[in-house]
């Protein structure tokens, strides 16, 4: 093996770190494409018994929007065991309890129900703020795409932005403001 | 074989017990414990193991398929393209590559399959199929079959 | 005669001007009178005159040619999100209360797209400063669930017309 291929052999199987933003992101929607990567699925040299899945820095996973009524209908459940040992918790709750569960969750159950599941999980590394250790943050090299456009607050815009924004309608000539 | 009478010839097993054991035995030579070496063990066995092999020669087909279009969507995702689109746009333009040809170019030649990928794209842009607008600006500099019309 | 008419139209303006004044500091877009007077004088003749004025949104507003008399929305065939708060807070009070149809002059079933669109905004906590003083309008005061982004889908709204030929056909059935 020449130098250079053993070098393109290095750089073919290298680990990825990728970074997600969750800002106003559907975690089970994230889920889907976060599993991509973690499973290496965005290689060609992708093959199931090949090691090949790099590693997601997923950010701001207490800023996830949810669907609708979903913060109250989604229902996680838990049971120790022990006779009388269910738990069911609402999904806001556990948000509250712990703001990467429900990603990390979401990431759990869209993979296949194997023996690599839990080593696939190791490389994610999930963070409720954008405050991520120096050490993680060092090894970044590529971000993935949001699925949604983060909305923008209006009070978040300039005043002249909005006044300059094209407007639809305009008031009846004898229309009096409130 | 040469039977003397008749009862001779009624009373025959046929071909040799032996030789008809030994070639079922071959069969399970590479099995486990007793199934490789007690006949009424081993003749269930093979028989099972015949039946997964006539079911996985087709399994195996699929797979293979499954596995190709897994590193064609990667290759596509790559540039921004995506696997419909691209198979459809490639068919457009009579360039008839199956899929393992695809994901052989995907892995190996990274370049030829991004130079299809373009060619996937101008076509498909210019036939104006649906998902097109989420692919991009089409490429520039390629030509297609349908343009020289 | 004519001056006390004057003095009464006067007063009238002036209690329509100090209904105008805005109560929140958010209303960018128009918080004046819709009348002013003016004063001048020609020789012996004083002239007092209301001129309307010209509302701020109209330089900006868009010119919508279409003969079949469509609604603007219609017309432009904007494709309007929740999340296009630019758009939606153009049919609000300061309040944060959706106006009519006749005023805001868009057809019956952009109306009720727009203003369940308007309450999905709100909801999600995107349009905070147009709301009652003391309104938990930002979702970080919010309680419970509530303080959690939240989006919505558009396409559960739904049409206005299919729901009643909807419930004409059922009448029919019956």
């Amino acid at each position: 093996m020449t130098a250079y291929k053993r070098v393109q052999q290095w750089n073919t199987f290298a680990r990825v770190w990728h970074l997600y933003d969750a800002t106003w992101q559907n975690p089970f929607e994230s889920a889907q494409r976060i599993m991509k990567y973690l499973k290496g699925l965005h290689k060609p040299i992708y093959h199931p018994l090949n090691d090949c899945g790099d590693h997601v820095v997923v950010i701001n996973s207490g800023e996830i929007a949810l669907l609708g009524d979903e913060w109250r209908k989604r229902v996680y459940f838990h049971h120790t065991g022990y006779p009388g040992g269910a738990t069911w918790t609402l999904a806001w709750e556990l948000h509250d309890k712990d703001p990467t569960m429900i990603m990390k969750k979401a990431v759990y159950n869209v993979m296949d129900g194997n023996l690599q599941r839990r080593y696939t999980m190791q490389r994610l590394h999930i963070y409720p703020d954008d405050d991520v250790p120096e050490k993680i943050k060092q090894n970044i090299t590529n971000q993935i795409r949001q699925l949604r456009p983060v909305p923008k607050r209006l009070d978040r815009y300039a005043p002249e932005e909005v006044q300059r924004f094209p407007k639809v309608m305009d008031w009846p000539k004898n229309y009096i403001l409130r | 074989m040469v039977f003397t009478s008749l009862a001779l010839f009624v009373r025959n097993r046929g071909p040799d017990e032996f030789w008809r054991k030994r070639k079922i035995l071959k069969l399970s030579a590479h099995f486990y414990g007793r199934r490789r070496n007690c006949y009424s063990i081993a003749i269930r066995a093979v028989h099972r193991a015949l039946v997964s092999a006539t079911k996985g020669r087709k399994l195996k087909k699929e797979d293979m398929v499954a596995l190709w279009e897994t590193r064609i969507t990667a290759g596509c995702e790559e540039h921004n393209m995506t696997y419909p689109l691209f198979r459809e746009g490639l068919v457009r333009c009579n360039i008839l590559l199956n899929r393992k040809t695809l994901a052989d170019l995907a892995v190996w030649e990274p370049r030829t399959f991004k130079s299809l990928v373009k060619v996937a794209h101008a076509r498909v842009s210019q036939d104006g199929l649906a998902g097109v607008t989420e692919l991009g600006d089409p490429p520039s500099g390629i030509i297609t079959r349908g343009m020289l019309k | 005669m004519i001056l006390g008419a004057l003095k009464l139209w006067q007063r009238y303006t002036c209690l329509s001007v100090a209904m105008c004044v805005p109560r929140q500091n958010v209303h960018l877009s128009c918080a004046k009178m819709i009348k002013e007077i003016h004063e001048s004088q020609e020789g012996n003749v004083r002239i007092f005159q209301g001129v309307n004025i010209l509302s701020p949104r109209e330089p900006y507003l868009v010119k919508t040619d279409d003969s079949r008399g469509c609604c603007t929305i219609c017309s432009l065939g904007l494709d309007v999100k929740h999340t296009d708060v630019l758009i939606l807070s153009q049919f609000l009070r300061s309040d944060g209360c959706m106006l009519p149809r006749r005023v805001t002059g868009l057809c019956r079933n952009q109306q009720k797209r727009m203003s369940k669109m308007v309450a999905m905004a709100q909801k999600a906590g995107l349009m905070p400063n147009i709301a009652p003083p003391k309104s938990k309008m930002d979702p970080k005061r919010r309680y419970k669930w509530k303080k959690y982004n939240t989006y919505f889908d558009e396409s559960t709204i739904k049409d206005v017309r299919s729901i009643t030929s909807g419930k004409k056909g059922a009448s029919t059935q019956m």
